[in-house]
């Protein structure tokens, strides 16, 4: 039987941390789009449940892969192998994991990024200069 | 547990992580720990025909109590059966038989799949 609760808990501590990023992000006046960007990869990696150091300059692709590698404990291709999602609607896992996040970034950040902008975003210094950009324009608003 | 109260700590679960990824992540990471499908039922008669990607599913008997064994290769899907087996796995066929699971109710549980998603689940459960 799965260990559920070490699993929630395990999700429940990354939450609250990209919680933190986003409350710095929101009341911190002056920030600059590199620190920004620096605050947006450290969420995203809390999103997917990876160590923001250790996953420096991957693109988006390939963090999504590293999150579901390392919720199986397996390796890319072999969980892709294992895994012929491409007809369940139209999205492979860490294809599906991409567009979650992108909606919580809307969310929790509240910032209104047009759709497409963000999903051609390929790592996560190009979100954080969108999420910079949408945030500047609300304060000069 | 009762079966009840296995579905209701589920759910409690689902609730608690509260956004659409964390709970993804979790039906992702439980995926896992899926109880193996053994391969004589990894057949056409044992396939899950509303689901779009291949899945089986089966409910075994053995001396009164009930094995669920399921296969999916959408991993989202996968970490739903993970679940249904910790809510079915070793119970009698009294239980099995008397008991309607109400996961797919429950928006919690639900929101993450996709309509032919959730088909493939309410076929899934019709298995018990």
């Amino acid at each position: 039987m799965p260990d559920r609760k070490s699993i929630k808990n395990k999700i429940l501590n990354r939450s609250d941390l990209s919680k933190e990023v986003v409350d710095c992000v929101l009341s911190s006046k002056g920030l600059t789009r590199e620190e920004v960007q620096k605050y947006i990869h450290r969420y995203v990696c809390y999103k997917f449940l990876l160590e923001p150091e250790e996953n420096e300059g991957l693109s988006m692709t390939k963090l999504a892969d590293k999150s579901i590698e390392k919720a199986l404990e397996l390796k890319i291709p072999i969980a892709k192998e294992g895994e012929k999602a491409t007809t369940c609607g139209a999205a492979g896992s860490s294809a599906m994991k991409i567009a979650l996040l992108l909606n919580a970034i809307r969310k929790d950040f509240d910032v209104d990024i047009e759709a497409h902008k963000l999903g051609f975003a390929k790592n996560t210094n190009e979100i954080g200069s969108l999420v910079f950009d949408a945030l500047s324009n609300k304060k000069g608003a | 547990m009762t079966m009840a109260e296995v579905e209701k700590d589920i759910l409690t679960d689902l609730e608690e992580l509260g956004d659409p990824i964390s709970r993804y992540s979790f039906f992702i990471e439980c995926a896992k720990e899926c109880k193996t499908l053994p391969e004589e039922y990894r057949t056409d008669d044992y396939k899950i025909k509303e689901c779009q990607v291949n899945t089986w599913a089966v409910l075994c008997k053995d001396n009164d109590r009930c094995h669920f064994y399921a296969d999916s290769e959408a991993l989202l899907v996968k970490g739903a059966l993970t679940l249904l087996q910790e809510i079915y796995e070793n119970r009698t066929e009294e239980e099995t038989s008397s008991y309607k699971c109400g996961l797919l109710n429950e928006e919690a549980f639900i929101s993450v799949f996709t309509p032919k998603q959730r088909k493939g689940l309410e076929e899934i459960l019709f298995l018990f």
